[in-house]
């Protein structure tokens, strides 16, 4: 599965990269410190079905463009345009269940986790939503 | 000599305006005597600026000094309230301290002395009530700006914390040798302490703030949540965890403060085990048939809590024993939370033995209900 990660810490972006690859969960694994940056990359290959992320792991606090932002010019940019579903999970480490609240609102999210990457748990979470 | 506009400002309320004339004489040097004839002139002058001082005299025509001196309280506190007489009025004195709350009299004829020494104390009165007003404010400020500090700075260690676990997991993934795979798990154990450490003290700070919210509960489903999520702690797996309930509909409350509150005491229970025993249990039992309120137990076979301990574990940072380093918080933001939404907690514990928590939350009736 190819994976896309959005957080703007360096460390957390190669700790989770590491455990996907570990659990063998991930072919490929693109990561951005900025959410602006992952948008616009998505934007140019939004066409390119072979090249989209199948699963994108965001991050709630960041700088400039926030986890929501992220979600609400996503839903702006590509609405229904894509063709291939991509699976959105939240994985912050955000002690405001109230951040939680509000992502699980987001019909384009499909979980929140909280970090570190339960690689165990997100296999189930995608299993069921392949099914 | 002062400037002029520093004078410190004196509205005087007296229907004949010779004496009106009288005080300003009198006090010119050191205040502005603002005078005015009638009680609706009064309050147009008191909505334009503020005042130090209002003196008001007791025979106002129609109206009455005392009376107009209560109606401003509540609007204007901060004036200091002196009121003027012909004579010596026992009634009306008694009112004026009892109903208007005058800070104190002038007495006609105005004896120059007498007037300059009372309207000074009345000014350093209102100086001393100002300075205090102003202490106050900057208390509260300094109040709020420490709970935003400590509640920010928790929320902002949180990340590097869980950072930290994710590294020690990936290098336990990819393989290390024992001995260091057994310093990796202690450290992990130990940034675990400090993440749940960080966790209530922002419940703590949230249970401060946070307005009541009247939700249906499900005792049943949030024990075993909370027993679930702490699986994964030491020792965890071999506890039975039994729930007894005659809960058959949701139970009306504050299920944010619910939660701080079995949160900490099914985390205690987990914690503080007898590790040479085999049978480690906690038992939830729950009665909701009173309708006016819940009560909960919360029963282990652990360690068990002495009696002069049991005394002072709700004391913040209090830690009765040195088994599993809490930080001695928990129980006190239980205490905490249990007052917020009006619980009774008791006690029942004996050492080597097990503790029995038991608690009483008042119903709450749902108000859109």
């Amino acid at each position: 599965m190819k994976f896309l990660l959005i957080d703007d810490s360096e460390i957390e972006l190669y700790v989770t990269s590491r455990l996907l690859d570990n659990a063998g969960l991930s072919t490929s694994v693109l990561t951005f410190l900025e959410a602006k940056d992952a948008l616009s990359h998505l934007l140019t290959i939004k066409t390119e079905d072979q090249h989209l992320p199948d699963v994108i792991l965001l991050d709630i606090h960041m700088p400039t463009m926030s986890g929501f932002d992220f979600l609400d010019s996503y839903i702006q940019s590509f609405g229904s345009v894509l063709s291939k579903p991509i699976s959105i999970i939240i994985l912050s480490s955000t002690a405001d269940q109230k951040d939680f609240e509000k992502a699980a609102k987001y019909s384009i999210v499909k979980g929140v986790f909280d970090k570190p990457l339960d690689t165990g748990r997100l296999k189930t979470l995608l299993e069921e939503i392949n099914t | 000599m002062k400037p002029p506009e520093n004078k410190p400002k004196i509205l005087y309320l007296d229907d004949e305006p010779h004496n009106i004339t009288g005080l300003r004489a009198i006090l010119r040097k050191e205040y502005e005597v603002i005078g005015c004839l009638s009680v609706s002139e009064a309050y147009a002058l008191l909505k334009e600026e503020e005042y130090q001082i209002v003196v008001a005299d007791l025979k106002l025509g129609e109206d009455d000094g005392i009376d107009f001196l209560d109606d401003i309280r509540e609007e204007y506190p901060r004036p200091v309230k002196i009121l003027l007489t012909a004579f010596f009025d026992f009634a009306a004195a008694v009112k004026g301290i009892n109903k208007a709350k005058i800070f104190s009299y002038l007495f006609k004829p105005l004896n120059e002395d007498e007037v300059l020494s009372t309207i000074r104390i009345a000014h350093e009165h209102y100086l001393n009530n100002a300075l205090l007003e102003f202490k106050q404010d900057e208390l509260e400020k300094a109040h709020e700006e420490l709970n935003r500090f400590v509640y920010s700075a928790s929320h902002d260690m949180r990340a590097p914390l869980r950072s930290i676990i994710g590294i020690i997991k990936v290098a336990e993934m990819e393989g290390i040798d024992d001995r260091v795979k057994h310093y990796f798990s202690l450290i992990e154990r130990s940034v675990n302490q400090l993440d749940a450490f960080n966790l209530n003290l922002i419940s703590y700070f949230k249970n401060n703030k946070q307005e009541t919210v009247i939700e249906p509960i499900d005792f049943k489903e949030i024990a075993r949540d909370i027993f679930e999520q702490f699986q994964y702690y030491p020792g965890a797996e071999a506890i039975n965890f039994v729930i007894n309930t005659n809960q058959n509909e949701p139970w009306m409350g504050d299920l944010f403060r619910i939660k701080i509150i079995f949160n900490n005491l099914i985390t205690n229970a987990i914690k503080f085990q007898r590790s040479e025993i085999t049978n480690k249990h906690i038992i939830f039992t729950c009665d909701t048939t009173d309708s006016k309120k819940a009560t909960l137990i919360f029963e282990d076979n652990g360690i068990g809590i002495d009696e002069e301990d049991q005394k002072r574990i709700f004391e913040m940072f209090y830690r009765a024993t040195r088994q599993n380093s809490g930080s001695g918080i928990g129980l006190y933001i239980v205490k905490e939370a249990l007052n917020k939404i009006g619980a009774q907690i008791r006690i029942e514990s004996k050492p080597n033995i097990g503790t029995k928590f038991i608690l009483e939350i008042p119903t709450k009736q749902n108000i859109e209900a």
